[in-house]
């Protein structure tokens, strides 16, 4: 299938909803905090495996969890820290410093959970879903390559958070397959009626 | 559709544990699994605080909870990170080698009508199978890793050991050539040398005849005739050339004499029986070893020997001796950043014959002394040398029950001392 | 007479949405701005005796119009409607002289409420 999945209208209108999803997260980790979140503008994009694998090795020093949903609409949400501004995230959530390696991981599960599930809980109540969430866990991209995938287009919507005055940063990469789609198109153009 | 009391059984009997928590951690419910793995009945936990029963758990508990309740979603804890949350007997006395139960834990929030979270869901489940299947595989893992790493180490000293074999069959073949050409240039160089000899008698005969000559023409009356014979002399350069012949043949022969004496240094440092024993002269030996190595050391080092009178044979092989001479000195001179000195003395100490071989070098340090002698130790750069060369020298004496040893004073070089002793039987 | 309102948003899903929260009572006419410069020029203009004002918009944000019209247009009534409901969002955007801060996704009673206490219903 060539071409862009999504029409104009329901790029814009996933972005709108990915920004809500985005706030509540925000607000969640801010209030567990007591720290203000910086957001950054969502991104929704079609990408191929290779670009996608190319965006997970990207930089280098940097840790990811997977976290996979299913029920109505099915896929995976990947997030990317790196070791910065680990230290100054780890004290505010009441860890330990320095961070022994077992708590690091830990922490970025936690993270993960909080981040990437209030945002897909987020879609979920504004596009009506009912979606389950699996457990998070750590994710290696080293071993990944674009022959093992078995799908050809994706859709990767990109949200971003940081903490100011610390060098914390979070990438959470919400990732649907294409046949996947049908059903967030569907749910969409319901929202746009 | 199930009744209460049946579905109050089953939450008693679920193979995980299932605790009920209202918002200010008060257990409404708590089922056999974790009654009967804490040992603490349902009487004594209900309506009892969570946090109380558990203090050494109570800050992660707590974090945990009210994550919740600000998420307002499921949050879980895997064994990975943290194995044990409640300090669970292993579920595996007799078989297991763990002594507790690795736990993975969820915690989900129950909304009420109002959409209020009314209580939090806390299960635990027993992961240690699976933990402990994986522990077991990493460290297997590891161990392979180590194992692999071990044997690679294991083939490069390989790899050098049988270098260096290569290296001594080639040097011995090297001998046997070096050999050959001695013995095939000592025949020409042989008669060159004695022809010359002849050559310079008859020089010194036609020498003579012509001066007898030249008398002869000067007590001549005719003084035409000699002064024809002078002219022809002049002319024909015959002074010059009756001064030049001789000194022409005399450096001849000196030089028929150097080859000749580098022939005979070849053909004793390269015995062609390398493993024969017999009555050696250890100066000869160090004498022959320092013309083979003379290019090698005549930019570093100034060589000083001191020789004892009336040195004794000593009963060795001569060729292996030779050899353990030329690994000292190559490496006395290798240690000089700047041209030094090497003092090589020889002489008896008691039943021993003693060579010393001393030089003003960069030294050994101290940690390394008891090392130098050690297979494959060496403290040149990647590539440069294979650390051999010392430990073959030392099996060398050994083999000839001899001593070998190595001193080195701080600041003043190093100094290998070997023993040989002057009645010696060959050793298998 | 209808009461000439603003609605600014960079999102068309969300102008969507707002206009279709609003009371259907309520006389207005509406006027849509994508970005802040937009945003500023209906106030400007006359067409916004209320605007609904995003904070994340392109060009210039929801705390630089904020911040403008506190300076040129202290009259100005904004009811910021948005996705960062991070309390110091929220306080904010009060400091700035907003009248009041709804989160999205909108609810239209919270709405009708507000607009009652500005007595505009």
């Amino acid at each position: 299938m060539s071409g862009q999945f999504l029409s104009e209208e329901q790029r814009d209108a996933l972005q709108e909803v990915l920004n809500i999803s985005m706030g509540q997260a925000a607000d969640v980790l801010a209030r567990l905090i007591q720290t203000q979140v910086q957001l950054s503008i969502p991104s929704v994009k079609q990408s191929s495996r290779q670009d996608f694998i190319g965006c997970l090795k990207e930089p280098v020093q940097q840790h990811l969890a997977q976290q996979s949903f299913l029920g109505e609409l099915s896929g995976e949400m990947i997030s990317l820290m790196t070791d910065n501004g680990n230290e100054a995230i780890a004290k505010l959530m009441h860890y330990d410093t320095p961070l022994p390696e077992q708590d690091r991981q830990e922490l970025l599960l936690e993270l993960t959970n909080i981040l990437a599930g209030a945002c897909l809980h987020g879609l979920i109540s504004q596009l009506n879903f009912k979606i389950q969430l699996a457990a998070p866990v750590l994710f290696n991209p080293a071993s990944l390559c674009s022959e093992q995938l078995n799908w050809q287009q994706a859709l990767l919507m990109e949200v971003q958070f940081q903490i100011p005055e610390t060098s914390f940063h979070a990438r959470i990469l919400i990732c649907l397959k294409q046949d996947s789609l049908y059903p967030l198109m569907h749910h969409l153009d319901m929202l746009l009626q | 559709m199930i009744d209460e009391q049946l579905a109050s059984q089953l939450i008693r009997q679920l193979p995980i544990g299932a605790c009920l928590l209202t918002p200010d951690y008060t257990i409404a419910l708590w089922n056999d699994f974790f009654a009967e793995r804490l040992q603490m009945p349902v009487e004594q936990t209900l309506g009892r605080n969570l946090l109380e029963l558990f203090p050494d758990q109570a800050r992660f508990l707590k974090r945990k909870l009210d994550s919740v309740f600000i998420l307002k979603n499921t949050s879980f804890s895997y064994w990975e990170q943290r194995p044990h949350i409640f300090q669970f007997k292993s579920t595996r006395p007799v078989t297991g080698q763990e002594e507790l139960m690795y736990q993975n834990m969820e915690i989900v929030p129950i909304f009420n009508d109002e959409g209020q979270i009314s209580h939090l869901f806390l299960a635990i489940t027993d992961a240690t199978t699976t933990a402990s299947y994986s522990i077991a595989l990493r460290q297997a893992h590891s161990q392979l890793e180590d194992e692999h790493k071990a044997q690679a180490e294991l083939i490069r000293k390989l790899e050098e050991a049988q270098n260096q074999l290569l290296q001594a069959e080639k040097m011995a073949s090297i001998g046997q050539l070096a050999a050959g050409v001695a013995h095939e240039i000592n025949n020409p160089i042989g008669f060159v040398s004695s022809n010359l000899e002849t050559l310079q008698h008859y020089c010194q005969s036609l020498v003579q005849a012509l001066d007898f000559a030249g008398q002869l023409l000067a007590k001549h009356p005719s003084a035409e005739l000699a002064s024809n014979y002078q002219q022809y002399k002049t002319q024909h350069n015959l002074d010059f050339l009756l001064q030049d012949m001789p000194e022409l043949i005399t450096e001849s022969l000196e030089g028929t004499g150097r080859v000749m004496s580098i022939v005979k240094s070849l053909r004793e440092f390269s015995h062609v029986d390398s493993t024969e024993w017999k009555e050696t002269s250890l100066i000869d030996g160090m004498e022959s070893t320092l013309r083979i190595i003379n290019n090698e050391l005549k930019y570093k080092a100034t060589i000083h020997k001191d020789y004892q009178e009336q040195m004794p044979l000593v009963y060795c092989q001569s060729m292996q001796i030779n050899q353990v001479f030329m690994n000292l000195l190559l490496n006395a001179a290798q240690a000089m950043e700047q041209p030094g000195d090497i003092y090589i003395r020889i002489s008896t100490a008691g039943d021993f014959a003693r060579i010393s071989i001393r030089d003003t070098g960069t030294g050994i340090a101290p940690q390394h002394l008891t090392k130098v002698f050690e297979p494959f130790f060496t403290t040149k750069p990647v590539g440069a040398g294979t650390g051999l060369g010392l430990s073959l020298s030392y099996s060398i004496i050994q083999k000839h029950q001899g001593k070998l040893s190595v001193t080195s004073p701080a600041g003043q070089g190093a100094e290998f001392v070997i023993q040989l002793p002057l009645l010696a039987t060959p050793k298998e | 007479m209808p009461i000439p309102i603003t609605i600014a948003d960079d999102s068309a899903l969300s102008r969507k949405t707002i206009r279709r929260a609003l009371p259907p009572q309520w006389d207005v006419s509406i006027c849509e701005a994508t970005n802040g410069k937009e945003a500023i020029t209906a106030v400007e203009n006359g067409l916004a005796e209320v605007l609904f004002l995003d904070l994340q918009m392109p060009e210039m944000d929801g705390y630089q119009v904020l911040t403008y019209l506190k300076q040129h247009h202290e009259k100005a009534v904004v009811i910021v409607i948005s996705a960062d409901i991070q309390t110091q969002a929220q306080a904010l955007v009060s400091a700035l002289g907003a009248f009041r801060f709804l989160k999205k996704p909108l609810d239209p009673l919270l709405l009708a409420t507000t607009l009652k206490e500005l007595g505009l219903l």
